[in-house]
C-alpha cells in the first residue's frame, strides 16, 4: 500500500505573498508555491500520487508533470520535518 | 484620533483592508518614493505588515514590482517574527499546563487565528496569556522553568494580585511574555469578574495543540479595553480588532453589553466602536455601532477614560482615577500605599531612592487629582 503523507501536526505557519511560512522546532522556512499548494492539500493525509491528481486538478496541470515533482517535494518536505508519513 | 489619522487615509485603508462596508479610498497608481518610504514605515510601526500584503496581493493598493517585493519581504520578516512567537507560546503552554494551571491565550496568536480570515494578516510582538490572579505567583514560577524571568520585582507585596494589570517576564531570546491578571489597567481592570475570565474556554489550533481562549464576546471587550486605555495617540491594530471582531457573525451583542455593564465598561466598549466606526467609515447600522451610540456615558465613566486619553501624565490620572473609583477607603488605603511606598527592589530597578520616589508620586498624584 501506498505511504500516505500529512502535514505535521507541530508545524506553524502563515501565509505570504512568496509561499507559506512554516516554523517547525527553531526553524522557520519559506516554501516554494508549488510545496506551499502541496502542504494544503495535506492537511489531510494523501498518498503522492492522490495529491498529484489533486494538485493537477486544482492548478489545471497536466497530472504526469505534477507527479514528475511530487517525489522530490515530498522528500524535502519530510527531511524537514514539515510532512509525516500517516499514520 | 480624527486629528491623528485624518491625514494619513492610505493607512487607515490598509487598516481597514477586507472590513465589510468600510470607506476606503486608495490610489489609482503607485506612490512615489517619498511617499512609498513614508507608507512603509507607518504601516511597520503599527504593524500592519499583514493587512498590506493582503491590500497588495487582492489588487487595492496598486504598487510597482519593487514595492511588491518589499511589502512581501517585510511581511515575511514580520511572519517569522510572529511564529517565534506562537512557538514561545506554546512552550507556555507546556509550562502552564505542567503546573496544573487554568491559563487563556490573550490578544497576538488568539486573535490572529480565532477572528481574522487569515491570521497571517494579524501582527502582533509579545506572548500575553490570562491567569487568575491566586495563581499569578505560580505561573511567574512556572515560566522561570523556560528561560523567563520578571523585567521588575512587583511595586508591592501582594500588589500585583490585587491591582496590578499584568506581570512582564522576558526571557533569553528577548521575547515579551506578559502575563494578564486581568484585561486592563485600573481602574477599569479592577471592576472585571474573574468568574467571567474563567468559564469554558474556547479553542484554537496552533502546533498541534488546542490552546484555550476567551470567548468572542470577552475577546471584543479587551480588544475595546486596548483600543481605549492601551496608547495615546491610539493605535490602527486594536481599533482593526475591534471592528474585526464585531463582524464576528456569533458575537452576541446582549451578551457584550451585560458583560460590559457588569465590569464598568459600557464607556470603554462604547468609546472604542465609536471611534473605530467613525475612522474606518463603517456602516452604522452594525447592531453594536447602534448600541455604543446611543450610550450616554456618566460623568464618573467621562472621567476614569479621560486619564488614558492624553498625551501626558497618564500614570498620575490613573492613579486619581482609581482612587476615586475604588469602593471601600481600605481598598483605596492599600492602593495608595502600594503606589507611594514601594518595595525596595523595586525601586531599585527603577534606579530610585524612597525619597526620591514619594516626592515624584505626591507631586504626580497631586496633579492628577487636582486636574
Amino acid at each position: 500500500m501506498a505511504v500516505r503523507w500529512v502535514r505535521a501536526a507541530a508545524a506553524l505557519s502563515r501565509r505570504t505573498l512568496e509561499g507559506t511560512l512554516v516554523r517547525i522546532g527553531p526553524e522557520t522556512v519559506l516554501l516554494s508555491a508549488s510545496a506551499s499548494a502541496l502542504l494544503d492539500v495535506l492537511e489531510r493525509p494523501h498518498s503522492a500520487e492522490e495529491a498529484a491528481d489533486r494538485l493537477a486538478r486544482a492548478t489545471g496541470t497536466p497530472a504526469e508533470t505534477v507527479r514528475a515533482d511530487i517525489d522530490a517535494l515530498l522528500t524535502d518536505l519530510a527531511a524537514r520535518g514539515v510532512v509525516t508519513s500517516w499514520p | 484620533v480624527a486629528v491623528t489619522w485624518r491625514d494619513q487615509p492610505l493607512v487607515v485603508a490598509i487598516a481597514a483592508h477586507g472590513l465589510d462596508g468600510a470607506a476606503a479610498s486608495w490610489p489609482t497608481s503607485p506612490l512615489g518614493r517619498e511617499a512609498w518610504d513614508r507608507l512603509v514605515g507607518v504601516v511597520a510601526r503599527q504593524r500592519l505588515q499583514g493587512l498590506l500584503a493582503f491590500a497588495v496581493a487582492d489588487g487595492a493598493l496598486p504598487v510597482t514590482d519593487p514595492q511588491r517585493a518589499e511589502v512581501a519581504a517585510r511581511h515575511r520578516d514580520a511572519m517569522t517574527d510572529v511564529l517565534h512567537l506562537e512557538a514561545r507560546l506554546l512552550d507556555v503552554a507546556e509550562a502552564l499546563d505542567g503546573a496544573g494551571l487554568d491559563w487563556r491565550a490573550v490578544k497576538g496568536s488568539a486573535t490572529a487565528h480565532l477572528d481574522y480570515a487569515d491570521p497571517s494578516q494579524r501582527v502582533f510582538g509579545d506572548v500575553d496569556v490570562l491567569v487568575p490572579a491566586a495563581h499569578l505567583r505560580d505561573a511567574v514560577d512556572a515560566l522561570a522553568g523556560i528561560g523567563a524571568r520578571r523585567t521588575r520585582p512587583p511595586l508591592g507585596h501582594g500588589f500585583e494580585q490585587r491591582f496590578a494589570k499584568s506581570v512582564e517576564l522576558v526571557d533569553g531570546d528577548g521575547c515579551q511574555i506578559d502575563l494578564h491578571r486581568t484585561l486592563a489597567l485600573e481602574p477599569f481592570g479592577l471592576r472585571i469578574t474573574e468568574d467571567d475570565l474563567f468559564g469554558a474556554p474556547v479553542r484554537f489550533e496552533a502546533g498541534g495543540r488546542k490552546l484555550p481562549a476567551l470567548p468572542v464576546e470577552t475577546r471584543f471587550l479587551l480588544a475595546c479595553y486596548h483600543a481605549s486605555l492601551g496608547n495615546y495617540p491610539v493605535r490602527l491594530v486594536p481599533l482593526r480588532d475591534v471592528a474585526q471582531i464585531a463582524s464576528c457573525p456569533t458575537l452576541d451583542v446582549d451578551r457584550v453589553v451585560t458583560l460590559a455593564r457588569r465590569w464598568w465598561a459600557r464607556a470603554v466598549a462604547a468609546d472604542a466602536v465609536r471611534t473605530a466606526w467613525a475612522l474606518f467609515g463603517l456602516p452604522a447600522d452594525a447592531p453594536v455601532a447602534r448600541w455604543a451610540g446611543g450610550y450616554a456615558p456618566t460623568r464618573r465613566e467621562s472621567a476614569a477614560l479621560s486619564a488614558f486619553q492624553r498625551p501626558d501624565r497618564r500614570q498620575a490620572h490613573r492613579t486619581a482615577a482609581t482612587l476615586a473609583t475604588l469602593p471601600g477607603l481600605r481598598a483605596r488605603a492599600a492602593y495608595l500605599r502600594a503606589v507611594l511606598r514601594p518595595d525596595r527592589a523595586y525601586l531599585a530597578s527603577r534606579g530610585l531612592g524612597a525619597g526620591q520616589w514619594l516626592r515624584r508620586s505626591r507631586a504626580l498624584v497631586g496633579r492628577g487629582w487636582s486636574r
